[in-house]
């Protein structure tokens, strides 16, 4: 991302792949890319790349640009990664010089901490179709594959087989497209979908419920790293025989501790070894990375939490003072 | 019916503002990429086609 406009080429850049359709101008005519909780790749096939770009083709060819809207990116300004203040200090500390895509990232949301703007919240970004219930086909990604029960896309009258073609009158041919247009709807109030089913128009207006961009898993995501303290050890998750063997239920939280490196968590007697069976509260079967995020996203720096951990088969409850601060701040 | 194509640009470092930038790493194939958005798009107004612009993480 080195020197890469961040005005023209806005996404979510947690992510490892991302591409655009552009004109001569730079108006866009279709985003492809994007991620999900589920995968890096649930939406990138051969088939769907090759359909996204026979439509731009046609569209290109009739001369279809869409007119600038909130949706296209500012032309006239252009700010680069290397702008943002952190981004300089990330790059003074280390060695590797290529700026990537979750740097970008990172390095704002450290931005937005020192200026006292930064919430949890933001690393929520370009939110999923799946956040209002809906399951986009990977091949077809206007078609809908599946609708969640009890999800605002079934309230609202969404159907599994429903051909989407515009999101908040935003025309739309790919999943990323659909996230673009997410990623600037409101916290809280509606979404209209343009929907074509057997051969009829029709406007469904899906209300978002409160807190409608929480995904439940973004452990993949590399920012939550800037929003709440780790853990100070990264760990195994035992298999079942392993878990077995330790009389841990499957369900259950079994991480072994393989690497200490934080000083909270080296203070409070953390080692090697140690069989991690819950934190703060959680003790669900996870691995280490949902674990961090959980700790992310549920705990501030400064705070405290207790570890439970099995040492030579006993049970026994440390407490980890959290750094005060995160490592840019 | 004119044959129309895209151009395919990547894009993981474009700029000279910073002076220890990374070289890109070229990419193998059939297709030529660009690997500078500004010479993509001057590219782009005189062929008349339109850009697939990626980004990837190559490192």
């Amino acid at each position: 991302m080195n020197g890469v406009n961040l005005d023209a080429f806005q996404f979510d850049y947690d992510l490892t792949f991302m591409s655009f359709f552009l004109n001569a101008k730079g108006q866009t005519y279709a985003r492809y890319g994007g991620r999900e909780d589920a995968g890096p790749d649930t939406h990138l096939t051969q088939k769907s790349l090759a359909s996204t770009m026979r439509r731009v083709l046609k569209l290109h060819e009739e001369g279809a640009a869409k007119p600038w809207s909130k949706y296209d990116p500012e032309p006239a300004s252009t700010s680069t990664p290397e702008q943002i203040p952190p981004m300089r200090r990330m790059l003074a500390k280390r060695k590797e010089k290529c700026i990537h895509c979750h740097d970008v990232k990172n390095a704002m949301l450290h931005d937005l901490a020192s200026h006292g703007r930064l919430k949890k919240e933001m690393i929520f970004k370009y939110p999923s179709p799946k956040q209002l219930g809906i399951q986009l086909e990977a091949d077809d990604q206007t078609k809908v594959r599946s609708v969640a029960a009890d999800s605002a896309a079934s309230a609202a009258g969404v159907r599994r087989g429903d051909t989407i073609s515009a999101v908040d009158k935003q025309s739309v041919l790919t999943f990323a497209d659909f996230t673009r247009v997410l990623e600037h709807a409101p916290e809280s109030g509606n979404v209209r979908l343009g929907v074509k089913r057997r051969g009829q128009d029709k406007d469904i207006t899906i209300a978002l419920k409160p807190g409608w961009r929480r995904s439940p898993d973004p452990s993949w995501r590399a920012s939550t790293g800037v929003v709440g303290p780790n853990t100070g050890f990264w760990a195994k998750k035992l298999n079942s025989g392993q878990k077995r063997q330790q009389k841990i239920p499957p369900s259950k939280m079994g991480l072994k501790v393989v690497v200490v490196w934080g000083a909270w968590a080296k203070k409070a007697g953390v080692r090697n070894g140690d069989v991690v069976l819950g934190l703060d509260g959680e003790n669900s079967d996870m691995t280490i990375r949902q674990l961090q995020t959980h700790l992310q996203l549920s705990r501030n720096f400064g705070d405290s939490v207790d570890v439970t951990l099995l040492r030579g088969g006993k049970r026994r409850t440390l407490t980890m003072h959290l750094p005060a601060k995160g490592e840019l701040d | 019916m004119r044959q129309l194509s895209l151009l395919g640009l990547v894009l993981v470092s474009t700029s000279t503002v910073l002076a220890q930038k990374p070289e890109p790493q070229r990419l193998d194939g059939n297709i030529d990429w660009v690997y500078d958005y500004d010479a993509g798009r001057l590219l782009s107004k005189t062929t008349g086609k339109p850009m697939f612009v990626v980004f990837r993480c190559e490192r």
